[in-house]
């Protein structure tokens, strides 16, 4: 419909309105000239009528003029009349000149002025038409313009032939002169107005003649118009339907040779274009009902091939046989299972071929039953039967036979299989459960046989019966519930849920309560397996009562053991807390008693008394520090700890000493890494040693390292301090030990064991190089992963 | 009774030697008094030939430096004429009974006491090793 509808309306509306539109464009066109026609005809009548009353005027104006001279000379009043009476055709017609003139005339004065001018009242309308339609044509225009100075000169004689009048009455004619004066005037006037009124008449005939040529020539154009549209329409019509109609026979020869895919090109709207859309519609379902019908005979075919397919591939065997009992379809399987060809035993009857000779009796007796009654109590339902193969050979057969009528005649359709391996199949699987039984009934495990639909016993073993305390008979046909030994039914429940899913479970622990009473704790592994063609759960029970004994003294142990060394945590709290009290009295009773008494004592006394308070402050220290020995690892809080931050403080914190000695303290980029608020501690203790055991003489300086492995870090702590001699290297973690006397260095000899504590609380190690003399460099590692 | 000549005390408690000399100036049971405040400078008194060689050692065993243990090793290679007239006993704290046991072992030990010393300690140190040395 496309290829039209741009191409213009006219196209797609029908014939019949094409012919009627074309006479009518024609009837238009003829209607147009004659108005043109009728139009030119009035107006050129108007104009003669203009001619005329220019005849009437100047003839008025003329005789006017005669009978003003007779009055002139006469002096009779009735010449002046006459005068007078001739004069009012030129004023008519001023009249309606003036009136034209105005914005808005009135037709009644155009009207009376024209008839004043003696015109004949049927020209009248057709003058005042012509003068207010063409006023602007140059010719009508000037014309006017003449009319115009021609009343303003008969304005001027009106004057003078009232003068002659006025001079008349007075005096009579005894004045020639004077008469005579005026005279000459309008004679003057009379000349000038016979020059306008040739003026006038020549103008109208000038505009008559252009209007005619005018005229002429539109009818011309109207004609020519009328002729060429006329031809133009009836071709454009007549070539567009013949255009239609051969496509439309161009097609349906195409379609004749049978090619479907070709269309009609609609070029139009019409009848004509639709025949060809109803023709293409036409084509297409011709060809869609082609195609229909050849996909219907494709998959006749296919279906054909198919169930060809089907029989050729049936795993049974599959044969036909027809009302007198003879074979007409034998497929390949039939042909494996019997040995006989299907070319050899089509048209035999069946009971000669497959049926061993002792029932073929029957098998005939049977079938004759059948076609008579209907009745046969070996159709449609699967029989085992044994059957004769080509070679004499008998098998036991799967056979299943439906009877079905086709036009009037029964066929019956047997499907037949070997199944004497279906048989040893069978005979393997009873022997195999035998096997099984014998292994569950010997089983030194505890086994049971639960049937999956219902959960109840099926079978339980000897030592099952043994340990739960049940005879068989109580046990089997109950479920475990019912039983009572499951001691928390919920836990089992959830456990045959998942073995209902995932078909087995592996080591679960279950609590049983036996006949007497008893708690009998089992790992049980369950298994879904087919017996006698039930599903059922085989379940097996590991006794790990002792072994749970075992696991509960372990239990108690331990806690115990966490018992007692919260308490050995508490013992140390206490120490250090209850023993500081008793040592400050000392301190401070000696302080006391030196203040007041020492000027009564002997010297010794200042010594003595020396003594007791340094081994009491000694005292104090050594318990200060056992406790934070005791306490390290007590919060167990693994945290970030970025190396560098942490030294930075335990720097600041130590800034008076590192001051004071001097000491210069360099360090590597560390690494953030996971470990124990302890580790303060440590930095702190192996920088105070360094810092503690340096070298008198030389400037005291300490490098700190740290390098990652793929599961530890290593730091070092590297001093040039006096050094230790190799044979106290291991002496120094022990703790109170110390290699120098209190004189020489203060200290309890507890900071190393406090350091190795930490490192080991890390699961770390910790240890030095060292020479007497040339520093030390004391290492320790922290693995990246901490095991709590 | 005579008196002895010397008495080593080796101890680096120097509150504990100062007790002791003390108690043994009391006493009045030797002419001198040696201490020594750690194990080297008391191998160091027993090599030195012009010093006076002592009769008895009341020996420390928690000491800096070189221990109670490490000081008998040493003195057992001393060449000391009258090393066999040394009383050499040993005065230490409560330590752990494994260390105890150890003393009776080392054939250069005639006693192991418990400090804190006593008077009555002295006096059967005295009567038990020196009471044949009259004269």
């Amino acid at each position: 419909m496309k290829n039209y509808s741009n191409s213009g309306w006219f196209k797609n509306i029908s014939i019949s309105k094409k012919l009627y539109f074309a006479i009518g464009v024609m009837a238009l066109l003829i209607a147009i000239e004659l108005l043109t026609l009728l139009f030119s005809i009035n107006t050129l009548s108007s104009v003669r009528a203009f001619v005329g009353a220019e005849g009437l005027w100047s003839k008025g104006q003329k005789d006017a003029v005669y009978n003003l001279r007779k009055y002139a000379r006469s002096g009779h009043e009735e010449d002046y009349e006459a005068f007078r009476y001739y004069m009012k055709v030129p004023l008519g017609d001023r009249k309606t000149r003036i009136e034209m003139g105005k914005s808005n005339p009135n037709i009644t004065i155009l009207r009376k002025g024209f008839i004043e001018g003696r015109n004949h009242p049927d020209d009248v309308d057709g003058m005042i038409k012509l003068f207010r339609r063409f006023h602007n044509i140059s010719y009508i225009h000037d014309a006017i313009v003449i009319w115009a100075q021609a009343d303003s000169s008969i304005s001027q004689m009106q004057k003078s032939a009232e003068q002659i009048h006025t001079l008349i009455s007075l005096s009579g004619i005894s004045s020639p002169e004077k008469t005579e004066e005026n005279l000459n005037t309008i004679n003057e006037i009379n000349k000038k107005l016979t020059v306008l009124e040739d003026a006038f008449s020549s103008t109208l005939g000038e505009g008559s003649r252009w209007l005619e040529n005018l005229i002429l020539r539109i009818l011309l154009i109207i004609a020519i118009t009328v002729e060429v549209s006329g031809l133009w329409l009836t071709i454009s019509i007549s070539r567009n339907i013949s255009k239609g109609i051969k496509e439309i026979i161009r097609v349906s020869e195409e379609v004749g040779k049978g090619i479907f895919k070709t269309k009609a090109t609609i070029y139009s709207g019409d009848e004509i274009g639709q025949l060809a859309s109803s023709f293409n519609k036409m084509i297409s379902d011709l060809e869609r009902k082609m195609l229909e019908k050849e996909q219907a005979e494709i998959q006749i075919k296919e279906r054909e091939e198919q169930i060809k397919t089907i029989f050729e591939n049936a795993p049974e065997a599959v044969v036909v046989i027809n009302q007198q009992e003879q074979i007409i379809q034998w497929n390949p399987r039939a042909e494996a299972i019997f040995g006989w060809k299907a070319e050899e035993v089509t048209g035999k009857h069946l009971h000669e071929i497959i049926i061993p000779h002792r029932f073929r009796e029957a098998h005939l007796r049977g079938f004759k039953h059948f076609l008579t009654t209907h009745e046969g109590p070996v159709l449609n339902k699967p029989v085992e039967l044994p059957a004769l193969r080509k070679d004499n050979t008998e098998f036991d057969a799967g056979i299943s036979i439906s009877p079905t009528v086709f036009k009037g005649d029964y066929f019956f359709i047997g499907f037949i299989n070997d199944i004497s391996y279906r048989k040893t199949a069978e005979k393997k699987l009873k022997e195999s459960e035998e096997k099984f039984y014998s292994i569950f009934h010997s089983s030194s495990v505890s086994m049971s046989i639960v049937r999956l639909s219902d959960n109840k016993f099926i079978e339980v073993n000897k030592k099952f019966i043994e340990t739960i305390g049940f005879t068989k008979e109580e046990i089997t046909g109950k479920t475990i519930a019912e039983l009572g030994i499951i001691v928390t039914l919920e836990i089992f429940n959830d456990f045959l849920k998942t073995i209902k899913k995932t078909g087995a479970t592996l080591d679960f622990e279950l609590s049983l309560r036996n006949k007497s009473g008893a708690i009998i704790n089992v790992l049980v592994s369950m298994t879904v397996m087919e017996i006698n063609g039930e599903k059922c759960i085989v379940a097996n029970y590991y006794d790990i009562t002792e072994k749970k004994q075992i696991e509960v003294a372990l239990q108690k142990k331990s806690e115990e053991l966490e018992h007692s060394n919260k308490e050995l945590e508490h013992f140390a709290y206490v120490a250090s807390h209850d023993l500081q009290e008793p040592l400050r009295t000392i301190i401070n009773y000696v302080g006391l008693f030196r203040k007041r008494y020492i000027e009564k004592l002997d010297p010794n006394s200042d010594e003595f008394l020396n003594f007791i308070s340094e081994a009491t402050k000694r005292m104090q220290t050594l318990i200060k520090d056992l406790l934070d020995y005791s306490r390290i690892g007590v919060e167990k809080n693994i945290i970030e700890i970025d190396c560098n931050k942490l030294l930075g403080l335990v720097l600041t914190d130590m800034s008076i000493t590192i001051e004071n000695t001097k000491c210069q303290i360099k360090w590597e980029v560390l690494p953030v890494i996971y470990g124990y608020q302890e580790l303060r501690s440590l930095f702190q203790n192996l920088i105070s040693n360094a810092i503690k055991y340096r070298k008198k003489d030389i400037p005291c300086l300490i490098s700190i390292s740290a390098k990652g492995t793929e599961k530890e870090w290593l730091f070092s702590f590297k001093d040039n301090g006096i050094g230790i001699d190799p044979k106290y290297h291991e002496r120094v973690f022990i703790i109170f030990q110390k290699l120098h006397s209190q004189k020489e260095y203060e200290g309890t000899g507890i900071g190393l064991t406090q350091c190795k504590k930490i490192v080991e609380l890390h699961g770390g190690k910790i240890w030095l190089e060292s020479e007497l003399g040339k520093g030390s460099t004391f290492y320790f590692t922290i693995p990246k992963t901490i095991q709590l | 009774m005579k008196k002895l000549n010397c008495i080593l005390l080796i101890d680096d408690s120097a509150a504990d030697n100062r007790f002791h000399q003390l108690l043994i100036e009391e006493m009045n049971i030797t002419e001198t008094i040696q201490t020594a405040e750690n194990a080297l400078e008391a191998i160091k008194f027993l090599k030195d030939e012009s010093q006076i060689v002592p009769e008895l050692i009341l020996l420390d065993i928690n000491m800096p430096k070189m221990n109670g243990w490490e000081f008998i090793k040493e003195y057992k290679k001393l060449d000391v004429v009258k090393k066999n007239y040394i009383v050499l006993i040993i005065l230490a704290s409560l330590t752990s009974p494994d260390e105890i046991n150890r003393a009776p072992a080392i054939d250069m030990i005639s006693k192991f006491e418990l400090k804190p010393l006593t008077k009555r300690k002295l006096n059967d140190i005295i009567q038990r090793y020196f009471s044949d040395r009259e004269k």
